[in-house]
């Protein structure tokens, strides 16, 4: 629990110019006795005192408690039992305390909203939920409890569609003592909530707010004008004044789609403020995402360079090796003529690496020329046109859609698994389980066998030696045993590309550990620690050595793989990093957040340099295209946003899945995007066109959710699809684990 | 945050209803799932006797709150475990992380059961629930040892799509039934095809369609015959043979009221496709197939002519498939036995098994009639059918003349009493010779001969056999020359044969 210090005390923000406003009332003293407890608190855990913590803490909350439900116990709804704690306030303040005054400025609000133009609406709508949000913790800081819940029993039901998890988070607060505690309910109170709004709309809202006129019909207001009407708009005035920011726009109000509205409405000050040291200055000037993201320097996303001696090398082996299969293919790098836009990044920016190559480099970037040969190109444009289908003028053979390989789990306790990754050769399966566990799978059907433990390191000298010290026998799949709770993610090294097996392989788990496995010895190798909660994903970096990590604790971090301390940390979440992802350059670091953003940092600097707003639910997953230039996020609002990097801005949003989105992945032109959910399916979705939602003339409109970008959807028999992987060549590659016929009872049986 | 609030083993209240009326004491409107009567069973238990209303609710809203921060932190791990169900694990990391000491007691593996009591000193309506610890016989546990290994957890691949098609296996949901309004509307025929396909095949496509469906009996035809004979259709077989299942099932669900012309031209397309050279159709046979035996034995049927035709199309794909396809004559023989065989079935379907025999050739009858005790078994229905209800007599006859007309397979009938039918019964090796000896011998059957002929194909079968000596010496010797080779002890039959033979 962090020692928010007195989070009630709402800070006179600057609001917007054109209201007057009358004072903002004081509503509890600080309370210095409250931050000493919060400060020998946290000395003592510093400390290791944990008995001394656990004492005084029993012993300060009890006290704290019950001197904060004081005003519960004199309370009936109606009186005014705040009064004692705000002497010196004048009396139109202290008739603000009366619930019934936010009661009626609610539904006034509300009716004035419905009763809007149409035009206007949409831009009004929003405006509701801050509202009801201020005036239940209002009830809630005032001690009103009974108040507060009725309060949200009669006016939630509206706003809950679209905003459910906060809600429930705040009905979840009853008493003073958990607003200081909370930070969501901090959040409200110390941040500004921008809105954005018409010049003509914003006047019509003023218009309102002083003299209850303007936007509605005949009929809704019985009781505008009246001193009751009056005291419910000065209560929405109040919250307007002290924690909106409404922006106003000269933009006509059409301009205002729904996207726009899911990026630049909310709490977003905070997501930007304070991100970055460097950039403090001019981030506190200009508190919104896009300035943010605008002020920020040009991204370098480009390939990275490349070793001449190692490109030589691999060169030379490719002339030797591969004839060219007379299709007129050039014999280097076929990559190289497409980046015409983005400059390869300078040697000088890239990451410190070893600084000679290996024999495995060199087998990597063959076969990744191998692979751009044999790559079976994809073309979602094909499905248009389906007559030029068999005509196409190529030299490879291009297919509309891809093939994608499911690879059920059966028998697995639960039904489910938390993570599963597949080697980029395709020759290995990893999954992590729930018993804390991770178990391997050779796909190729040979053994996987590891070292004996009793052999004599002296009388190793030479590869042979090593052989004779495998294991005998050995199967096609292999636990691996190390880790204390849930593995939640794992990872196999990139080093040896499709080029041959992975040696490494790492994992994170709710034990706060992340462990680095041998495959040649199939033991653990390293455990790192540093993150001080469950780390819910691990991730190598494009080359190999690097590794990031995001966790409970609200931080991603850098690791490198022979340092057992992180070497940067990246801050700046406001909640569970749930998603770390490398750019395919490795210059940066993409996180996704429970806090509905994702993140774009220099891996280099340490500094956040873009922000993705606009999910309305905590990031699941995420992927780089490989061509560099787009992120693809899903959230739980279940929809999957398709950014670009450089300017921060959401290219579009593609819906259709029914489930949590449990992965993404790029095909290797960057066209197709495959996602794998929790509602039994694989869609593919096209990256390059349009979107939106259209639906034809004459289609049911009704249940379609889905946006027009969405190619294909395979549906699986009972499995929730875990990880879906483009390899080298276009294939998909997908794994799941097939759920029960009859889900085992989730409820327990009441006995008689 | 503490433990003090939080880990109460001790029973937890389940909120009343609203209109409990001795809710006198607490304000009308109840707030929340923990209710305050809950905070003072749990301080009776520790002693504390005098704790006030206010404060009890105030107790209670702390806790719940409580309670709603460990439950939003378990919901974090519930959807990192890619669940949607809580466990009480999740409530275990949970409490860890908030640096609770956990719940002892509940795992994930053993699910709770909750008995439920009225405490003494409550009120009338309040039930308390509390976990109910069963008690372990450790002796019994030692000796019995029913430790229940669990199934290793395996990997299993299969395509999920194929250059963006979904292949029809098993290891796939069955596709989507494509909106329901259209397919009920018989005039909306065409079903989506894939626009991958060049356009001039969809053209044909919709072409060929419409003429099969047209009334015109030429056009329908001319539509058999280029299905039949036309190159280059190799594409769009995979749509034809999903529409003739499609049809197939569609109509023979309907029962007596099904559209037999469509029928007919299913299973025309099916024949004409069997026929074309250059279409490959036996990746689709386990698609054909299907329709095929549903056609057979489907009952009631609404032209039960059309499973003559049926078994005729049935015993030319054979002819064309099992040798390369081992296994397709087996299988087939054990679906039809199953219906042949099998109690409670229709006569209709009976009828149907014995058409797919006959189809399957000399060896399927005799394997189907005579091994299986067939004859016997479908002489006795009939026999009942007769001997019961009057309606059935266009059953039992097409039965009867689907078993004379399968036994013909055996050794053809050389009499000219029964009209030929039409599957013209392919010359099976050494039956012929057979019937050649015998046909010379017409006088009528000895006592033996009859008892054996009884015996192999039951009283009824045998009397309508009987009838026709020389056809039935030739059956005896048909079924009594493959006997011989696998069944010495059939000594008896073997020596009215001999008699016979000579």
């Amino acid at each position: 629990m962090s020692a928010t210090p007195n989070a009630s005390s709402s800070p006179p923000e600057s609001t917007s110019p054109a209201v007057a406003a009358p004072p903002v009332p004081v509503q509890q003293p600080t309370i210095t006795p409250d931050q000493q407890h919060q400060f020998v608190l946290q000395y003592l855990r510093a400390k290791g005192f944990k008995n001394a913590e656990q004492a005084l803490h029993t012993d300060y909350s009890l006290t704290q408690m019950v001197e904060n439900n004081k005003p519960d116990v004199s309370t009936s709804a109606e009186s005014l039992p705040g009064l004692k704690y705000i002497a010196g306030v004048d009396v139109q303040s202290a008739l603000m305390l009366d619930p019934a005054a936010r009661n009626d400025g609610f539904k006034e609000l509300e009716a004035w909203v419905d009763g809007s133009l149409d035009i206007y609406r949409i831009e009004f709508s929003p405006l509701l939920f801050p509202v009801f949000v201020h005036f239940y913790l209002d009830l809630v800081q005032l001690g009103l409890k009974e108040a507060a819940v009725r309060f949200y029993e009669a006016y939630s039901p509206r706003l809950l569609p679209t905003h459910s998890a906060t809600l429930h988070h705040l009905s979840t607060l009853l008493l003073p003592i958990h607003m200081t505690t909370d930070e969501e309910a901090a959040r409200f109170r110390k941040e500004p909530y921008r809105l954005r709004m018409s010049k003509s709309g914003f006047a019509l809202f003023v218009g309102w707010l002083t003299d209850g006129m303007g936007g509605t019909g005949g009929g809704v207001g019985d009781s505008f004008g009246g001193e009751k009407g009056r005291r419910g708009r000065d209560a929405v005035l109040r919250v307007v004044n002290a924690h909106l920011k409404i922006d106003v726009a000269a933009t006509t109000s059409a301009l205002l789609s729904q996207g726009n509205l899911e990026e630049s409405t909310g709490l977003v000050s905070s997501l930007v403020a304070g991100a970055s040291p460097a950039t403090k200055g001019r981030a506190s000037t200009s508190a919104d995402p896009a300035a943010f993201n605008a002020a920020q320097s040009p991204l370098k996303l480009g390939k990275p360079p490349m070793d001449p001696a190692l490109r030589d090398e691999a060169d030379r082996l490719i002339k030797e090796t591969m004839p060219d299969d007379g299709t007129g293919m050039d014999l280097d790098r076929p990559k190289e003529k497409q980046d015409g836009e983005l400059p390869p990044v300078a040697p000088e920016d890239m990451p410190p690496l070893p600084p000679s190559f290996r024999e495995v480099d060199v087998r990597r970037e063959v076969a990744r020329v191998a692979d751009e040969r044999k790559r079976i190109r994809l073309d979602p444009t094909l499905l248009q046109s389906s007559a030029t289908a068999d005509v196409t003028p190529g030299r490879r053979k291009a297919v509309a859609l891809p093939s994608i390989c499911m690879y059920t789990l059966h028998d697995v306790p639960d039904g489910n698994i938390p993570c599963a990754t597949f080697s980029q050769d395709s020759s290995l399966l990893a999954a992590g389980f729930e018993q804390s566990y991770i178990r391997l799978w050779n796909l190729k059907g040979e053994k996987i066998r590891g070292l004996r433990s009793d052999f004599d390191v002296n009388n190793i000298r030479e590869a042979r030696d090593l052989r004779r010290i495998r294991d005998k026998s050995g199967s096609t799949t292999r636990k691996l045993i190390g880790h204390s709770a849930p593995v939640y993610s794992v990872a196999f090294d990139p080093l040896a590309g499709s080029a041959g097996a992975p040696h490494w392989l790492l994992s994170s788990s709710a034990d706060a550990t992340i462990r680095l496995w041998s495959l040649d010895t199939l033991a653990n190798v390293v455990a790192y620690r540093g993150h001080e909660s469950p780390v819910w994903d691990v991730q190598w970096g494009p080359l190999g050595t690097y590794f990031a990590s995001g966790s409970r604790d609200k931080t991603a971090r850098l690791w490198c793989t022979d340092r057992v301390a992180p070497l940067r940390v990246f801050a700046g979440h406001l909640s569970d990093v749930d998603v770390v992802r490398f750019h395919p350059n490795s210059l940066y670091l993409a996180t996704g957040s429970s806090d509905w953003t994702a993140r774009l940092w220099d891996v280099q600097r340490g500094a956040c340099v873009r922000v993705f707003v606009g999910h309305q639910g905590a990031v699941t997953s995420m992927a780089f295209s490989p061509d560099g230039r787009y992120l693809a996020s899903a959230a739980d609002d279940l929809s999957i946003n398709l950014w670009d990097l450089n300017s921060g801005r959401r290219i579009k949003k593609m819906t259709g899945h029914n489930a949590a989105i449990h992965s993404l992945s790029f095909s290797a032109e960057s066209n197709v995007l495959v996602s794998g959910s929790a509602d039994w399916t694989v869609r593919c979705w096209d990256v390059k066109s349009a979107g939106g939602n259209v639906a034809g003339l004459g289609e049911d409109v009704t249940d379609k959710n889905e946006t027009s970008d969405l190619l294909a959807t395979f549906p699986t028999k009972r499995t929730p699809v875990i990880d879906v992987q483009f390899t080298p060549r276009n294939m998909v590659l997908t794994a799941g684990p097939i759920q029960p016929a009859t889900p085992s009872q989730a409820w327990p049986s009441f006995l008689p | 945050m503490n433990g003090l609030t939080v880990a109460k083993p001790n029973g937890v209240h389940a909120p009343k209803p609203p209109s409990a009326p001795q809710s006198k004491a607490r304000p009308a409107f109840a707030s929340g799932v923990y209710q305050s009567d809950s905070v003072k069973d749990v301080a009776d238990s520790l002693g504390i006797t005098s704790l006030s209303e206010p404060i009890a609710s105030a107790l209670a809203s702390d806790v719940e709150y409580r309670l709603n921060q460990v439950l939003e932190e378990a919901v974090r791990y519930m959807k990192h475990g890619k669940r949607t169900t809580l466990t009480p694990a999740d409530i275990d990391l949970a409490l860890r992380n908030l640096n609770i000491e956990p719940l002892y007691g509940h795992s994930p593996t053993v699910p709770v059961a909750f008995r439920r009591f009225q405490p003494a000193h409550g009120e009338q309506k309040a039930f308390v629930y509390t976990v109910e610890d069963e008690e372990i016989d450790l002796e019994r546990v030692v000796r019995e040892r029913r430790v229940k290994v669990p199934r290793e957890i395996g990997v299993k691949p299969h395509w999920l799509a194929v250059e963006g098609v979904q292949p029809l296996i098993p290891e796939n949901p069955p596709p989507q039934p494509s909106h329901p309004e259209r397919a009920s509307s018989p005039t909306s025929t065409t079903d989506p095809l894939p626009s991958s396909l060049p356009l001039p095949l969809q053209l044909y496509h919709t072409r060929l369609l419409s003429a099969l469906l047209s009334p015109d009996d030429a056009k329908r035809a001319a539509a058999l015959a280029s299905l039949a004979a036309d190159a280059g259709l190799q594409l769009l077989v995979p749509n034809l043979v999903n529409w003739v299942g499609e049809r197939v099932t569609r109509e023979l669900a309907k029962g007596e009221e099904g559209d037999a012309e469509v029928l007919e031209v299913a299973l025309g397309m099916i024949g004409s496709m069997a026929k074309n050279e250059n279409i490959f159709l036996e990746p689709y046979l386990h698609q054909i197939l299907p329709p095929l035996l549903s056609l057979l034995l489907v009952s009631p049927h609404p032209s039960p002519a059309l499973r003559l035709r049926t078994s005729s199309t049935l015993s030319q794909l054979i002819s064309l498939y099992s040798p390369k396809y081992t296994t397709l004559a087996s299988r087939l023989l054990k679906t039809l036995l199953r219906a042949l065989l099998e109690p409670e079935r229709p006569l209709g379907t009976r009828a149907g098994a014995v058409r797919g025999l006959s189809a399957l050739g000399a060896e399927g009858v005799r394997r189907g009639l005579v091994e299986s005790r067939g004859a016997e078994a479908l002489g006795r229905e009939c026999e009942e059918a007769v001997a019961g209800e009057a309606g059935d007599r266009a059953e039992v006859a097409e039965l009867v003349q689907a078993v004379l007309d399968a036994l013909q397979r055996l050794a053809p009938q050389l009499g000219s009493q029964a009209p030929a039918p039409v599957p013209a019964p392919v010359p099976v090796p050494g039956t012929a010779e057979d019937a050649v000896v015998v046909v010379v011998d017409g006088s009528p059957l000895s006592d033996a001969e009859v008892g054996t002929l009884e015996e192999v194909l039951g009283g009824y079968v045998a009397r309508l056999v009987g009838a026709q000596p020389a056809w039935a010496r030739a059956l005896l010797a048909a079924v009594g020359k493959e006997g011989r080779a696998d069944a010495a002890e059939e000594g008896g039959r073997k020596e009215g044969e001999d008699v016979a033979m000579e």
